[in-house]
């Protein structure tokens, strides 16, 4: 969901299903947004989230995406968490 | 439970859900669904069932769905190849997945009855559809790739990179755990492209990993990622996640854990011996690590950069939208009944607050404004956690519309099944006690109530409907199963019941009390005994399941119309819609679903046989009466019969009378359990705190009845 202030908030518990509507309102919107926050009140349900952040980064750097970006404890169960390209 | 058992617990919950949910996705293919994406969903549902099977060693499920999903992976390859000889076998294929679940679940030897021959069925059909697919496209071939499990202890220079860049904390954090005697692993997944379409997460193997040790760190390499346009949700751009995991296992032990993933994907494992892990850790973090660290960081910028290249121009779509999303949390439904008592006693305390004389007495208006908005909130909370308990009622009605094709196809006759009020919500327990009743109205609808296809164009009918339907009704749910068939012979009933010794000759009935014939054990119409129905098992069992959920049932009929099934459910077992009475200074409640209404009674409508039995009348039927005081051996004196009240119950075995004191009022109580110490007071079904405190009693009106029927 896209906020005034340019955040775009998605459910960590999102499923696989719902990612295209995400996916959609991204491309939608993208001009808007200026971070992309993953919710932490859930677990994570979906690894292609990760996928759609990463290509959503790559895409558009300026966007700041704390789950992909940050060493993040929310990411508890990975460790600390890297990517590599 | 052990870690084992507690994955097949979630296994058996989860292969439910899938067959229920393969169940469905037939139909709407039967129907004329989306047939491309259809075939996807059932090929992941029955792809993830093969994975779970067999990594709990269900052999007979595992092999069955493997040949499955092959034929469904043909089908989704080839969408050229028509699917029309298949929609039954698929059905067919579902239940034989439900009955072989059910025999690994009990450990029972033996396989389901068309196992076999559907198996064979399915390999058939796969090599004839290979056949079919290779001669139609000329492009596509069907190359299979088999699974591959390589595992190797060889050091990789790549552990060496991955392990120096390690942050201090996390190399402290492993030395120590070595030190301990744990293990360091390095396990790394590579994956393929189409990995979703086989229903696998790559989630599934981190949490599989988290339930034996703990993660370092972990590496996650991606493909070439399209353009965020072009970006496929259905493509896996995950090429491979490298993970450092501590745990205690042996190399054995996590061996097996991830032997299920062999036919998924590639999965590496490297167990780091101490010294490797002394060596490379030793090493003091230098400046090549300095400058390695520098290097990505220009790397990243050039990236940056080649993306600001890139970026596409200005999107003309700047309109903004916002993204739905629901999530689900599993929760253990004895915990939610907890909860649910827990805000019972709250809603009872904040009553008895409210209603204390001393809140009653006082002036001071700020406390009954504050008393006033926590009774509010509370009912709130109490409404909040009770929709927590209430489902759909949706997935039932699904699982009935593959019984009635079923029995279409078993009967020959041809119907609409009309579902409606599928949204209805419902109390979660009742939905999973309430299939079986549906199941059996349903099979007794079609194979009883509807006419033959034949019998019907004769009677200038069209084809038959029978439909399913749910709504509320007050504090109820109703569900009523209609058919425009032949309706309920009364009369044959009623000579049947003669003939049984239910009733006798000249035995004034109502037409209600007729038809409750067919509730009783063995009671059956049917002049032939069929695969559906015919052996008077089975109404009996529908009204002790109803009976159960404090419910009840509401037969029509017309000859040559049809009839109609109703039953009427309170919306939850928890809480009921009490009536209360006072008998003797004693505070009863009477469920108020029971009762058709209460009077001042005229004595002159009193009779007495004997001077003990006592009767009504009762616009014009006579109704046996009931002294609660007496049949409960309450102490005191008995009021005057022209100062109590009469309470007309409904019952199957016919209306009776309830005599008492007097009425106190209707609330909605929350039932508590009587404990097992007074289960054997069979006229009580349970207790209730009023709101004034007081503790109630809830009267069992069918053990009433029953006594009743032993003292005429």
């Amino acid at each position: 969901m896209l906020e005034d202030n340019g955040i775009f908030k998605i459910d960590a518990g999102v499923s696989h299903g719902e990612l295209d509507e995400i996916h959609k309102n991204i491309v939608k919107n993208i001009k808007d947004i200026n971070t992309i926050e993953v919710s932490d009140n859930d677990e994570l349900k979906s690894s292609a989230l990760f996928s759609l952040l990463m290509c959503v980064k790559n895409s558009n750097p300026k966007i700041k995406i704390p789950l992909i970006e940050e060493q993040n404890s929310f990411l508890n169960g990975l460790g600390s968490f890297s990517i590599t390209k | 439970m052990d870690k084992k058992e507690r994955l097949l617990q979630v296994f058996i919950e989860e292969a439910n859900e899938i067959i229920e949910q393969l169940d469905r996705l037939v139909m709407e293919l039967e129907d004329g669904g989306d047939s491309a994406s259809l075939i996807n969903d059932i090929f992941r549902g029955v792809h993830t069932l093969k994975g779970s099977a067999n990594s709990f060693g269900f052999s007979r499920l595992g092999e069955y769905v493997h040949h499955w999903e092959d034929l469904l992976g043909m089908f989704r390859d080839h969408p050229e190849i028509s699917l029309d000889n298949s929609i039954d076998q698929f059905f067919e294929s579902v239940t034989v997945v439900r009955e072989i679940l059910e025999l690994e679940i009990n450990k029972t030897d033996g396989f389901p009855e068309n196992y076999e021959k559907t198996l064979n069925e399915i390999k058939h059909k796969l090599n004839n559809t290979e056949d079919l697919a290779v001669d139609k496209s000329t492009s596509q071939t069907v190359e299979k790739v088999e699974p591959q499990f390589d595992l190797t202890y060889k050091v990789a220079d790549l552990n060496e990179i991955e392990l120096k860049n390690f942050t201090k904390e996390e190399k402290k954090n492993i030395k120590e755990s070595v030190k301990d005697g744990k293990k360091l692993y390095n396990i790394v997944f590579c994956f393929d492209d189409d990995l979703y379409f086989r229903g696998h997460n790559h989630l599934i193997s981190i949490k599989l990993i988290n339930d034996i040790g703990s993660v370092v760190k972990s590496y996650w390499s991606f493909n070439e990622l399209d353009s965020l346009e072009e970006y496929n949700n259905e493509h896996n751009y995950i090429k491979d996640i490298s993970l450092y995991l501590i745990t205690d296992l042996d190399y054995p032990d996590v061996e097996e854990i991830f032997e299920f993933s062999a036919d998924e994907h590639e999965v590496k494992i490297k167990l780091f011996l101490e010294n490797e892990i002394t060596t490379i850790l030793s090493e003091k973090e230098d400046e090549s690590n300095v400058e390695k660290n520098d290097k990505s960081k220009k790397e990243v910028e050039e990236v940056e950069d080649k993306n600001q290249f890139k970026r596409r121009k200005e999107d003309k779509l700047i309109e903004k939208g916002a993204v739905r999303t629901q999530s689900f949390i599993r929760i253990e439904s004895s915990k939610v009944d907890e909860l649910f008592d827990s805000v019972g006693e709250m809603v009872i305390a904040q009553s008895y607050i409210e209603n204390s004389e001393v809140i009653q007495e006082s002036d001071n208006v700020a406390l009954k404004k504050n008393i006033n908005a926590l009774s509010k909130s509370t009912k709130r909370i109490q409404d909040q956690v009770m929709s927590l308990r209430m489902v759909a009622i949706k997935d039932t009605f699904l699982k009935m519309k593959r019984i009635a094709r079923d029995v279409s196809k078993k009967t020959g006759k041809e119907f609409e099944f009309i579902l409606n009020g599928e949204d209805t919500e419902i109390d979660k327990t009742m939905v999973d006690a309430l299939s079986d009743p549906l199941i059996h109205l349903i099979r007794n609808a079609i194979d009883h109530g509807l006419e033959s296809d034949e019998d019907r164009k004769k009677a200038g009918k069209g084809v038959g409907k029978v439909h399913l339907d749910a709504y509320h009704r007050g504090d109820n749910i109703v569900i009523e199963i209609k058919d425009d068939g032949k309706g309920i012979d009364t009369d044959a009933i009623l000579a049947k019941a003669i003939d049984r010794g239910l009733a006798h000759e000249g035995q004034n009935l109502t037409e209600s009390e007729i038809i409750n014939f067919i509730f009783n054990p063995g009671f059956s119409m049917a002049k032939e005994i069929s695969d559906v129905s015919g052996r008077g098992v089975g109404l009996d069992v529908v009204k002790n399941s109803i009976d159960k959920l404090k419910g009840k049932m509401d037969i029509k009929t017309t000859l040559g119309e049809g009839s109609s099934f109703k039953i009427v459910l309170p919306l939850t077992l928890a809480i009921i819609d009490g009536m209360i009475i006072s008998i003797n200074n004693e505070t009863f409640i009477i469920p108020t679903l029971t009762v058709v209404e209460s009077f001042s009674p005229d004595m002159k409508n009193v009779s007495s046989v004997q001077h003990k039995e006592e009767f009504i009348d009762f616009r014009g039927d006579v109704l046996p009466i009931v002294h609660l005081n007496r049949l409960l051996g309450l102490d005191g004196e008995e009021q005057k019969d022209k100062d109590s009240v009469f309470i007309c119950i409904e019952h199957e075995r016919g209306r009776f009378i309830l005599r008492v004191d007097s009425l106190v009022g209707r609330q909605q109580v929350v039932v508590k359990s009587m404990g097992k110490f007074l289960n054997f007071v069979k006229e009580i079904v349970g207790g209730a705190i009023l709101g004034d405190g007081k503790i109630a009693l809830i009267l069992n009106v069918e053990e009433i009845r029953v006594k009743l029927d032993e003292q005429l």
